[in-house]
């Protein structure tokens, strides 16, 4: 005996000084080599007191050597196995999982040493099981290192949650919770789920709190799989019988459980309306009463009465965790739910007083979720808390209150003015809120303009004490009273008459300032026109009226379309699936591609009515914003190329358009140069339209609104030329009325007014060739064709393009020719998205312009894939007398469905041509004859 | 064994705790308090039940106060002064502070300004509380032997406990006065899920269940702001320690949210002092305010100023803090004389107030006058505001505190008869808890746990240290067990100590031999031709290979064995193993026997057998 422990007390020592030879950097590797062959032999000592220091030695080893990593990983694995194989499994335990510790951390720090991939669920389950409670518990923590089949983990996890020690029992519960979630969704069998879940409720009653919370969380997450297994009629009955099995511990004495059950409802997310209700009030409601859904788990009811009262427990908690994770789960509750009662307001309103930042801001954002909703209507008993909130130190709190107000609906003056105020002095105290703060006046003023009178009166007053003060005519709060002011016109209630004109010059002068403000809702260019707008109708109002309000308008729907839609992000915890309604607009605030893009479809729609009101520079400049805008866009999963070509394209023919249209407002008579202009506009109008119509595929709703502006041609051209050309254009325009009125009824969709219109004066002239002028304009000022529905692009929307190149040509490096002979020209062509019905030309024109089609043989394009490459020799025959020459080549597509019959070649295309691509030249010289040897 | 529930005083009424209760043997006294709406005998509990000949030293183990309110510690002095006990007594630490305060006022009040007999002087009160031992928050004290107390925090009041009390295997908890809900100051009561017999809970709202806190607060605030802002005076009387900081802290922080300038006056010296032990002992306010006062101690409030009496008649707004409550006495009483006739003016009552008081008479209608004990009329044209503040649980917070804790028994003290029948009703009929409503002189016996020892044996232990799951499917749920527990049998001896044995060693133990089940049947086999018995095994052995694929079949003579299964050929005329067929020549019979854990293999091969038939 005594022998015995000296030995040990020996191998200590010995193994201490082996400890100090390992960490010394000096150490020579023979030594180390023999350190290690020491070691190794000591593992297969059954020695379990020393092996527990070998291990750890081993491990410092492979730490300071890491080239040794393999082959201790090696021994120790393969000493793992020898205890695994031997008969007294019970005594190992404890070794076996220090070693599968070391083997764990060993394979983690190099994952190249694959010596050790896990192993098998068997030897897991029986060093679990034959383990002393610490190192079983270090297992059953670090169960998900090992790569243990899932089944078996669950098995192991469910069992030991008949463990009499809490660690064991909270460590096996947490891991239950982590099958579940991690563990790449194992849902065993129906029996598993439902026993799994009994067992966790079962240990919501454990005598130890760290046991206890756990289940808390597996009674959630199993709850869940519960639900998702019953099928869809009793879903709703167990969803119910969960939440209130997670109700009936809400009053925990333990923080920690009180704390994992608020955020279990969180997990939850809905429940009956009844529950929901009940919740909300400690006295047991009528509809609660009674109404026991069947908690077929346990065969037991659960009473409604459970649920009583459980958010004002949890709002009025001691610990400020409590209280958060209860104001989050109230949120996702909220969302989920469809109605949510005026209470429920209130409640969260308290927690605005509350000391804690985090509950403050927590209650402020599902407060603003409930206004995104439009429920919230703030009384004057919460206004101060809202007010308080505005001016708070924590920027996050002043901006969600901020949001909050934007959306806020005040019910009288005395508010609206506590309001204003409270927001003059957040400004005051924090001036680098500005820019929010502007935009925030400028909603709340939007929403509320029936009380600007009086705002405009505190106005001037504040105005007149500042005047006496030059310098202080320029302060913030001036600034965030004209923005007020200014926005109400925007809402149809008021008058704009009632506004001084000085408010909207004053505001010019800080256009900056403003747009900076309000650049989520309009750009400068948009500000700047409606203010120069708003001061000419403020001034002289009467007759403009209708225009003021087709830009109100205007920019009302756009509003309702763009800004109007949820204000909040998509929160994290709410899934697509389960929001009430998906709607178009929310979708593509997904996408900030597609958002941009319709920002831009907007903004257009803006410009179209600056340029109706006459304003046509701002119109002009706002287009081209629009295209620098597209210009800034690239393609990508959301929208294609095909779709931004179009928009560019489009945005193109409108700006046309917008060149055009002054020449229509003015008298009928105007100079010759400037008809010239017209007819050059016009021109290129006519042709951007037709390339639009050949060029792009996969057009759906896009065909009518491409065929109105080919309507609109037509009637402007009508409208403004000579008697001449009037049967061409008017056989164009029925055309294409009955064409576009074709698609309709193809499409089942509705033409426009302006379609309708245009196609009665159509039918009433019948054939003869004269439409009255006055008639014509009137249908040209129907021309609206930015209704939204016609905008939603298609997003297999392609663009046919091709790129041309002859290569090695230059100016240096020509084509040989002889004069009067034909010529071949080597084109390397690169075509995209080219339809197969198409009919492709190459077009080979010379300086004087007379030009030769060469027409491609489908064959040559007819694969399936989407870019084709292919040389082409084209041959001709314009090879002039001269030393040297340009030919400009390029590849048209012939417009199939314009009926207009141009034929001028007898070999070319018998219908108009588009062109794909810019023109190439290239460049031919003489061929000498060099002289003959 | 059984725990006796002897209640002597807030039996089916307020006032005057003392319950009396026997575990085991030991006697404990939870809280000595008094009556105040009594001004006879009845003003303390009849001690004399406990003890004719008054030693209670020898019938008494300790006695433990919960808290400083004069219902539950007032009749202290007169117990261990005037009737001489002088065993321990166990309080918390602020509840040792603050009780002399306590009972010094009251004594004063009481023999000063009524001119009552005195019934325990200052001197009474300094040796009292000499004898007192502090608890701390979930110290366990070991009374004696057997006696284990400990405390937990209650709310209510500072210094306020829950007490656990422990004898051998029988535990009971008295709550004292508790708050399931945290307020301004204080915190929620916290107890950790204990095994009880006997749970002894107060039940003052019985049947009330209250709303949010934050409405009532705000309504309170509101109603001063109004009367101050019109530039009346508002009076707030409230005993000095609990209520009065509570809304003060609440006025702290709305004076300085609303940056209010309006003074707020606490009336007297009491007060002072109070706030004082309010800050000392911080570590027994809630969380809130535990971590609040590292910055600033929310006790230090910026608002409040000291009054002096010739503020009574100055002019302007101000809000003042008088004792005592309900109007019943002092000061408070002398300030509502002054400010009761003007409109402007706001009395502020919060909490309960005993019938007879002025504050009740407020209360209970909108008097227009008002008697005062001494005969003089007041005209009451002030506001009357009921602030419903109140530092005890409602009925729901005692459901939930009684659903938490689970105890096998319930017993109720210090509540109204009516409200505390209900609520005998619902926790018997939702909880399923047999509950106790005893008057005064009552008492309640429960029967009570006591766990028997046992010696186990290795074997068993052994089998222990290993988890052995079992699991199993009924009811269309899985479900485990961990067989351990069960593998142990107890058995006890005639005059042997108890003892645990694996089921293995059970025979060992008993000298009992085992006993094996083991099934029989006679098999019919039908037999072709003129096959003998060899020739029979042979074809039997040879179909059972067939059917039975991973049976190891031994084969002898005239009998064959596959695992415990035995069959051999039956020459008897009348086997007791055969059923229902008659012997005849073509058929022979095979005598089976196999075990009980074989039992579907040896189905199995009886039923091939039968197929050669």
């Amino acid at each position: 005996m005594e022998e015995a422990n000296d030995s040990v007390s020996l191998t200590l020592h010995t193994l201490a000084s082996i400890r100090s030879l390992i960490i010394n950097a000096d150490t020579s590797v023979s030594v180390i080599s023999s350190v290690f062959d020491f070691l190794t032999g000591l593992l297969i000592r059954d020695d379990s007191p020393i092996l527990h220091h070998v291990l750890k030695l081993l491990s410092d080893l492979s730490l300071y050597r890491n080239e040794l990593a393999p082959q201790i990983s090696d021994s120790i694995l393969s000493n793992f196995l020898r205890l695994r194989n031997s008969d007294d499994n019970n005594s190992h335990g404890r070794v076996a999982a220090e070693s599968l510790a070391v083997l764990a951390s060993l394979s983690e720090r190099n994952p190249s040493a694959a010596a050790f991939s896990g192993i098998d669920g068997e030897a897991f389950a029986s060093i679990c099981l034959g383990a002393p409670v610490s190192p079983r518990m270090w297992m059953i923590r670090n169960a998900e290192r090992f790569r243990v089949p899932s089944s078996v983990l669950f098995t192991l996890f469910f069992g030991f949650t008949k463990d009499p020690y809490p660690c064991i029992r909270e460590a096996a519960l947490d891991g239950l919770v982590y099958v579940c979630e991690e563990a790449g969704g194992f849902v065993g069998h129906v029996h598993a789920v439902q026993g799994c879940y009994a067992r966790a409720v079962e240990l919501l009653d454990d005598a130890e709190d760290s046991v206890r919370s756990s289940a808390v969380r597996a009674v959630s997450v199993w709850g869940k799989v519960l639900i998702a297994s019953k099928e869809e009629s009793n879903r709703r009955e167990c969803r119910d019988a969960v939440f209130l099995q997670l109700c009936s511990v809400v009053r925990d004495m333990s923080v920690d459980v009180r704390v994992e059950v608020f955020k279990a409802f969180g997990v939850m997310r809905t429940a009956s309306e009844s529950i929901i209700l009940q919740t909300l009030s400690k006295k047991v409601l009528r509809a609660g009463k009674g109404k026991k859904p069947q908690d077929h788990l346990l065969n037991e009811s659960a009473d409604a009465a459970a649920a009583a009262g459980v958010f004002i427990h949890g709002f009025e908690d001691e610990f400020y965790e409590v209280r958060e994770a209860a104001v989050d789960s109230f949120h996702s509750l909220s969302v989920n739910s469809v109605e949510f009662p005026d209470e429920a307001v209130c409640l969260l309103m308290d927690m605005l007083y509350d000391d804690y930042m985090v509950v403050r801001l927590k209650a402020l954002e599902a407060l603003h979720h409930i206004a995104d909703m439009g429920n919230l209507k703030i009384q004057e008993t919460y206004m101060p808390a809202f007010l308080d909130a505005i001016v708070d130190t924590s920027e996050n709190i002043r901006l969600t209150a901020r949001n909050i107000l934007k959306l806020a609906k005040l019910p009288d003056l005395k508010l609206v003015n506590k309001g204003v105020d409270g927001v003059l002095k957040s400004l005051e105290i924090y001036p680098q809120d500005e820019p929010d703060i502007l935009s925030t006046l400028f909603l709340l003023g939007q929403n509320h303009s029936n009380f600007v009178v009086n705002i405009i009166k505190r106005f001037r007053e504040k105005l007149e004490t500042d005047s006496g003060n030059k310098s202080e005519f320029n302060s913030q709060q001036v600034s965030a009273f004209l923005v007020f002011i200014i926005s109400a016109p925007l809402s149809s209630k008021q008058s704009i008459t009632s506004i001084p004109p000085l408010a909207f010059s004053y505001s010019l002068a800080m256009l900056g300032k403003f747009s900076c403000g309000l650049h989520d809702m309009m750009d400068q260019d948009t500000l700047l026109a409606y203010l120069a707008h708003c001061i000419t109708l403020s001034a002289s109002s009467g007759k403009e009226f209708s225009k003021a309000d087709m830009f109100l308008n205007a920019y009302r729907r756009s509003n309702a379309d763009h800004s109007g839609s949820p204000v909040l992000p998509p929160s994290k915890d709410i899934p697509a699936e389960s929001k009430p309604m998906a709607s178009i607009a929310e979708l593509e605030i997904v996408n900030p591609a597609l958002k941009s893009v319709d920002h831009i479809l907007l903004k257009v729609k803006a410009a179209w009515l600056l340029l109706q009101s006459e304003c046509s520079k701002e119109a002009f400049r706002a287009l081209r914003a629009c295209k620098q805008e597209l210009a800034t866009l690239t393609a990508n999963s959301s929208i294609s190329n095909g779709a931004l070509e179009f928009m560019s394209q489009y945005v193109h023919v409108i700006e046309l358009l917008a060149q055009v249209w002054p020449h229509f407002e003015n008298s009928r008579h105007t100079s010759t140069c400037r008809s010239v202009e017209l007819e050059l506009l016009m021109e290129e109008l006519e042709i951007k339209l037709m390339e639009i119509r050949c060029r792009f595929t996969g057009l759906s709703t896009e065909v009518s609104l491409v065929m109105e502006l080919v309507i609109l041609g037509c009637l402007l051209r009508l409208y403004k030329f000579e008697i001449c050309c009037r049967l061409n254009c008017k056989k164009k325009l029925s055309a294409t009325v009955s064409q576009l009125k074709l698609h309709h009824e193809q499409q089942c969709t509705k033409p426009s007014d302006f379609v309708t219109e245009t196609d009665n004066s159509l039918q009433e002239i019948g054939s003869s060739a004269d439409i009255s002028s006055v008639r014509l304009l009137d249908l040209i000022k129907k021309f609206n064709c930015f209704s939204p529905e016609q905008f939603t692009l298609s997003c297999n929307l392609k663009c046919v393009s091709a790129e041309l190149e002859v290569p090695g040509n230059g100016p240096y490096s020509p084509i040989s020719f002889v004069a009067g002979l034909p010529v071949a020209i080597p084109c390397e062509i690169k075509l995209l998205d080219v339809p197969r019905d198409a009919r492709l030309w190459l077009r080979i024109s010379t300086s004087d312009d007379t030009c030769q089609f060469v027409y491609f043989d489908p064959n040559l394009y007819s694969g399936d894939e989407r870019e084709k490459r292919f040389m082409f020799t084209a041959v001709t025959c314009m090879t002039p007398r001269a030393v040297v020459f340009t030919l400009r080549v390029s590849i048209g597509i012939e417009c199939l469905f314009e009926d207009v019959c141009c034929r001028k070649h007898r070999y070319g295309p018998k219908h108009p041509v588009a062109y794909l691509c810019k023109e190439r030249e290239v460049h031919f010289s003489l061929v000498y004859r060099t002289k003959a040897l | 064994m059984a725990i006796d529930c002897l209640v002597l005083g807030a039996g089916q009424e307020i006032g005057k705790s003392c319950v009396v209760v026997t575990i085991n043997n030991k006697k404990i006294m939870f809280d000595c308090g008094m009556h105040m709406g009594c001004d006879d005998h009845n003003r303390y509990p009849d001690f004399s039940i406990l003890s004719k000949s008054g030693d209670f030293d020898k019938t008494i183990s300790c006695v433990i106060i919960t808290h400083f309110h004069m219902d539950h510690v007032g009749a202290l002095p007169y117990f261990t002064e005037v009737c001489g006990y002088n065993g321990p007594v166990y309080m918390s630490y602020p509840t040792k502070a603050l009780s002399p305060l306590m009972l010094e006022d009251y004594r004063r009040i009481m023999v000063d300004r009524r001119g009552e007999e005195e019934l325990f002087t200052s001197a009474h009160i300094a040796t009292c509380m000499n004898k007192v031992i502090p608890l701390d928050l979930k110290q366990t004290i070991q009374v004696d032997q057997d006696l284990q107390i400990r405390a937990y925090y209650a709310g209510h009041v500072l210094g306020a406990v829950m007490v656990y009390a422990k004898v051998g295997d029988a535990a009971i908890v008295y709550t004292g006065d508790y708050n399931m809900t945290t307020d301004r100051h204080l915190g929620a009561a916290k107890i950790d899920r204990l095994q009880l017999d006997l749970l002894i809970s107060e039940s003052t709202y019985a049947t009330t269940t209250r709303g949010s806190k934050y409405p009532r607060e705000r309504e309170f605030l509101q109603a001063v702001h109004k009367c101050v802002a019109g530039g009346g005076k508002a009076l707030i009387p409230s005993f000095a320690l609990g209520r009065a900081q509570e809304l003060c802290m609440l006025l702290d922080d709305y004076w300085e949210r609303m940056n209010i300038k309006v003074p707020i006056y606490f009336s007297s010296g009491l007060t002072i002092q109070a706030n004082m032990y309010y800050k000392m002992l911080i570590s027994w306010t809630s969380q809130n305010v535990k971590e609040k006062h590292v910055a600033h101690n929310p006790f230090d409030f910026k608002n409040v100023k000291d009054f002096d009496r010739s503020l009574i008649h100055a002019p302007g707004p101000c809000v003042l803090f008088a004792t005592p409550g309900m109007l019943c006495a002092g000061f408070s009483l002398e300030v509502f004389k002054h400010w009761a006739p003007s409109p402007l003016n706001l009395v502020a009552l919060p909490g309960y107030s005993v019938a007879g008081t002025v504050g009740h008479k407020l209360m209970s209608g909108k008097p227009t006058t008002v008697d005062l004990y001494n005969g003089t009329k007041v005209d009451v044209r002030c506001k009357i505001h009921q602030v419903a503040f109140s530092p005890h649980t409602d009925a729901k917070g005692i459901m939930d505190l009684t659903k938490f804790l689970s105890p096998k028994n319930v017993v109720l003290v210090h509540g109204e008869k009516p409200s505390m029948m209900s609520l005998k009703d619902k926790i018997t009929s939702e909880l399923d808890i047999p509950c106790f409503v005893p008057a005064n002189g009552e008492t309640v016996s429960v029967a009570s746990t006591a766990f028997i020892k046992a010696n186990a044996s290795d074997m068993f232990l052994k089998s222990c240290s290993n988890p052995n799951f079992r699991f199993s499917n009924s009811s269309a749920q899985l479900r485990v067990t961990d067989q351990r527990t069960s593998d142990g049998v107890l058995v006890i001896e005639k005059s042997k100590k108890a003892k645990i044995v694996h089921q293995d060693e059970v025979s060992e133990a008993l000298r009992e031999e085992d006993h094996i089940v083991s099934l029989a049947y006679c098999c019919p086999v039908k037999v072709k031709g003129e096959t003998d018995g060899v020739g029979l095994i042979k074809l039997l052995s040879k179909k059972i290979s067939e059917t039975v694929s991973y049976a190891e079949i031994h084969e002898s003579e005239t009998c064959l064995q596959v695992g415990s299964f035995k069959g051999s050929l039956c020459l008897k005329e009348e086997c007791v193993h055969r059923r229902g067929i008659s012997s005849c020549s073509e058929v022979k019979f095979l005598c089976c026997n196999w075990s009980v854990a074989d039992l579907e293999l040896g189905w199995e091969i009886i039923n091939a057998m039968k197929q050669n038939l």
